[in-house]
């Protein structure tokens, strides 16, 4: 099997090259997870299947010789992505530097 | 404070040379080989940024609060997690203690077991590492001797640490923490320069919200916050014991769960620009993560594999070490608050325990072969161990410990204590919060795991040992061990705690110590 990019883009199309004759292409994003979702693409017993990836990400390609992965890209920079690691950023570091200063504001403690 | 680091002793207990000292110690306790790996891999099962919800949740409610519980505990009565337990709620208290310092041990038995496989991949990185692919090394490495000599060399490491109390401990963390976020700071520019490694942080933190609709992705946030903090082991409740009494436990509280949880999220930048770089999948377990999946994608670095291999497994070593080393000082102190006992009587009396321990973890792995033949017995022995000591441990100390403390003490008496020093004072609904909502959140957690664990045509999955064996199939002529490694198991932790809750007592109780 062999795919027209490694890095494909979410909701742009890419093809499937197969090494043998397969009934259908199997897709599964974030394999292994919980939340994993299955894709699958009917050959009509081509060796060349067509494929719009449909979330970003880690998936498995399967097909009746064998699978492999592949990472799906952004279609452009995720907003909420980027939003979501700042705070996550600002909440962690800055929690952690207000403690610190705060730490340090004071002098050091004798011991008793 | 003096900030030479010499042993200053008030009334024959040993106190922290330094602010950062104690910074640097209850967080480099806290980061251990999970937080490097294990939150990736929850991040990915759980819908990436969707998983930020649940954690930030289980961060505030959970994480902050019972970490400033435990430190508190220690700091105020200036007493290690049983002799603690015993002063502020009794026999019952220093009971729950004591199973849980036993809990604690027997997590260091395979910890230390699974430091000399890291330790042996070290070396490795610098040969063969990558000749027959990450995961056969592995195997074997698992089916030598060399680990066997590592756990000698990582107990006598972690003595040699713990040999002079908070003086040693202190001038430990101030090299190994620093040098931790360095090589993972490393890590992440590395991983961020990777051909896409950048989408792999977008990929990280961009929510799919279908995950946090599923009630297990808000189990699994809290449990990974109770066990990323190493919350519910009596480790926070030791060190914080040894903090002066005008120190400000709420502010450390809070500055040790930022830390921990911040390098989290740095660890997340660092595998998944790499996991995204090399469409590699995350595994579930720390050990896969750590000894298989990461090296994986290492080993398709451009160039330098070796190096950063090398560098990977020396993180994984020395955040391992000073975790182990505060699960150690935990048990050491409560034996010498106990029964009076030299630090070196009761360090010696751990070690001892520790390392037959440590072999007995090792010693299956190898005889195995490494894996070779599946492992039953090795695998299973310690996935099992984790399972009961490690899964359900902490999770029913911290559920004990937030009820008596609460109910029998009285969170009110300790958030009083708590900000006669506290810069950031606790609300009066501190207690409520420690009473009912704390109690309530672990309850539901526990409910989850047992739920989890009960199986209606199968019964309990860890008596059975489904699920423990690689591929799932039954433990051929092993189907008595899953009960065994459970009675092995209650046995020595609940009767040694009965037996050390019974023998002795405190100078406060007018007993022997």
């Amino acid at each position: 099997m062999k795919l027209a990019s490694q890095y494909p883009v979410v909701g742009q199309p890419t093809t499937i090259q197969l090494d043998a004759p397969s009934k259908e292409v199997t897709i599964t994003y974030q394999p292994g997870a919980p939340i994993a979702k299955t894709q699958v693409l009917e050959t009509g017993g081509q060796l060349q299947v067509q494929w719009t990836p449909e979330r970003p990400g880690v998936a498995s390609v399967a097909a009746d010789g064998g699978s492999q992965n592949v990472s799906i890209k952004f279609d452009g920079t995720p907003g909420l992505g980027v939003v979501i690691f700042i705070i996550a950023g600002c909440v962690l570091f800055g929690g952690a530097a207000i403690c610190l200063k705060a730490l340090f504001a004071a002098p050091e403690l004798e011991n008793e | 404070m003096e900030e030479d680091n010499t042993v200053a002793e008030s009334a024959g207990r040993s106190v922290w040379g330094s602010k950062l000292g104690f910074i640097l110690a209850a967080s480099g306790s806290a980061i251990g080989l999970g937080n490097i790996v294990f939150f990736g891999s929850n991040a990915y099962r759980y819908g990436g940024g969707a998983f930020y919800v649940p954690y930030f949740v289980a961060l505030f409610a959970l994480g902050i609060p019972m970490m400033i519980v435990e430190m508190g505990l220690g700091q105020t009565q200036r007493a290690a997690f049983p002799a603690a337990m015993n002063k502020t709620t009794g026999k019952k208290g220093e009971f729950f203690a004591w199973w849980s310092l036993l809990n604690a041990i027997v997590i260091a038995m395979y910890y230390i077991t699974l430091l000399a496989w890291v330790g042996t991949m070290m070396v490795k990185s610098f040969g063969p590492l990558f000749d027959d692919g990450v995961g056969k090394t592995f195997g074997s490495v698992l089916g030598s001797w060399t680990p066997m000599v590592w756990v000698f060399i990582i107990w006598a490491l972690n003595a040699v640490f713990l040999s002079r109390g908070t003086a040693t401990i202190e001038k430990t963390v101030k090299v190994f923490v620093p040098l931790m976020w360095a090589f993972m700071l490393m890590l992440v520019v590395r991983g961020l320069t990777l051909k896409n490694g950048l989408q792999g942080v977008w990929y990280l933190f961009t929510p799919n919200f279908a995950g946090i609709q599923d009630a297990s992705v808000w189990q699994g946030a809290f449990s990974q916050m109770f066990f990323s903090l190493s919350l519910g082991l009596g480790t926070m409740t030791a060190y914080a014991s040894y903090l002066p009494r005008k120190a400000d436990v709420v502010t450390n509280g809070a500055m040790v769960s930022f830390m921990n949880c911040g390098f989290e999220f740095v660890a997340g930048l660092a595998i998944f620009s790499m996991l995204f770089s090399f469409s590699l999948q995350p595994t579930a377990s720390t050990l896969g993560m750590s000894f298989v999946v990461v090296p994986t994608g290492i080993g398709h670095f451009p160039a330098a594999q070796s190096l950063f291999a090398g560098m990977f497994f020396f993180l994984l070593l020395i955040a391992g070490l000073t975790s182990s080393i505060s699960i150690i000082e935990s048990p050491v102190a409560a034996l010498k608050d106990k029964f009076g006992w030299s630090r070196s009587k009761s360090l010696t009396l751990v070690s001892v325990f520790g390392i037959a321990g440590s072999l007995v973890f090792a010693l299956p792995m190898m005889l195995e072969k490494g894996g070779a033949d599946g492992a039953p017995l090795g695998i299973s022995l310690l996935d099992l161990t984790d399972h009961w000591a490690f899964g359900y441990s902490l999770l029913v100390v911290g559920l004990v410990e937030a009820l008596f403390i609460g109910h029998i003490y009285g969170a009110g008496k300790l958030r009083v204590q708590l900000n006669e020093n506290a810069r950031f004072k606790l609300p009066r609904y501190f207690d409520t919060h420690i009473k009912y909502v704390v109690p309530a959140l672990v309850s539901i957690v526990l409910l989850f795991v047992i739920l989890k664990e009960l199986n209606i045509s199968v019964g309990w999955l860890g008596l059975e040992g489904k699920g423990f064996y690689q591929g799932d199939g039954p433990f051929d002529g092993l189907a008595w061990l899953p009960k065994l490694i459970f009675a092995v198991w209650l046995l020595l932790t609940v009767g040694g705690s009965f037996i050390l809750t019974r023998t002795g007592g405190y100078e406060h109780e007018g007993g022997a110590s």
